[in-house]
């Protein structure tokens, strides 16, 4: 992704994740779906990541399509870090079968 | 057997939204709901007679349709046929996991009880974030968080964190879950390896 996505908004109903994501798309803006990490909110299903920079004009948007958020946090997960190997990631099964 | 209530869209293969309640013909108990008197349409009130008692408003033939497709699909490759090759992917899957280090499965020592259902945790990681990384990564679909179940995870010691949970089925073949020990592999050995703890806890 080019743009960091170190905002995340947590919803109350998965419904109005997804028609966030869609509101933000529709507009241009850098928008991600995924699992509610359990740290932030308890209201898990699905939270919207996005660029914390645009968090003004995000939440008017999301407001005038009447789209219902739960929180605002600056989260990035650990896993951006991640990288699946380029080598390797076949599981090598002792004594073979 | 005097009740059994099933769901439709799990192991029967069926639509959401189906499942069946078989209630035995010795039982005598009311409908707690009413309405729709179709079978009867000369009556003000829901009929007598089993099942149109129990079967208030217009039944989701569509999906009940799809339900009894699985439902013979499941017959023609035989029960026991299904089972054991469940059994086996499952077995599979435990004495590979065995020997990842950082890999925890949460899954009952009898044999005899296993189902095709488990669930695991990789040390250092929330399990939406193995979730995301098995879908986007691997093309691995499970389940992470606590599955509707939270007595269960305050059973196992995984409230309120939750696991991740893979259901083999049938047409799971055995190269997918290597492949999905494979990835584990990668996942909790990056998880484990000290710049990734030293992140964690930044």
């Amino acid at each position: 992704m080019s743009e960091t996505l170190d905002g995340l908004i947590s919803f109350f109903a998965s419904h109005h994740a997804i028609r966030a994501e869609k509101t933000l798309r529709v507009a241009g803006m850098a928008a991600k779906l995924i699992p509610g990490p359990k740290e932030l909110s308890p209201n898990c299903g699905v939270a919207l990541r996005f660029v914390h920079a645009d968090q003004e004009a995000v939440l008017t948007l999301l407001a005038d399509n009447h789209v219902l958020i739960d929180e605002v946090h600056q989260y990035r997960p650990p896993t951006d870090e991640w990288r699946k190997p380029v080598t390797g990631g076949t599981f090598m099964r002792r004594g073979g079968g | 057997m005097d009740m059994l209530a099933f769901p439709g869209h799990k192991g029967l293969l069926g639509p959401t939204g189906t499942g069946a309640l078989y209630i035995g013909a010795e039982l005598d108990i009311s409908p707690i709901m009413r309405g729709g008197t179709g079978s009867r349409s000369d009556l003000e009130y829901q009929p007598d007679f089993m099942p149109d008692m129990f079967e208030s408003g217009t039944l989701n033939v569509a999906g009940l349709a799809g339900l009894a497709a699985g439902v013979r699909h499941l017959l023609d490759v035989g029960v026991e046929e299904v089972q054991a090759h469940e059994k086996a992917l499952v077995t599979r899957f435990l004495d590979g996991a065995a020997s990842v280090p950082g890999l925890t499965v949460h899954s009952p020592k009898d044999p005899a009880v296993r189902c095709g259902v488990l669930s695991f945790n990789v040390d250092g990681l929330p399990p939406s974030d193995v979730g995301l990384i098995l879908d986007q990564d691997y093309g691995i679909l499970g389940r992470a968080g606590l599955h509707c179940a939270p007595g269960a995870h305050r059973t196992i010691g995984t409230f309120p964190v939750g696991s991740m949970r893979f259901g083999f089925s049938h047409s799971n073949t055995t190269a997918e879950v290597d492949t999905a020990l494979g990835a584990l592999q990668a996942l909790a050995s990056w998880a484990g390896s000290p710049t990734s703890v030293e992140r964690n806890h930044v």
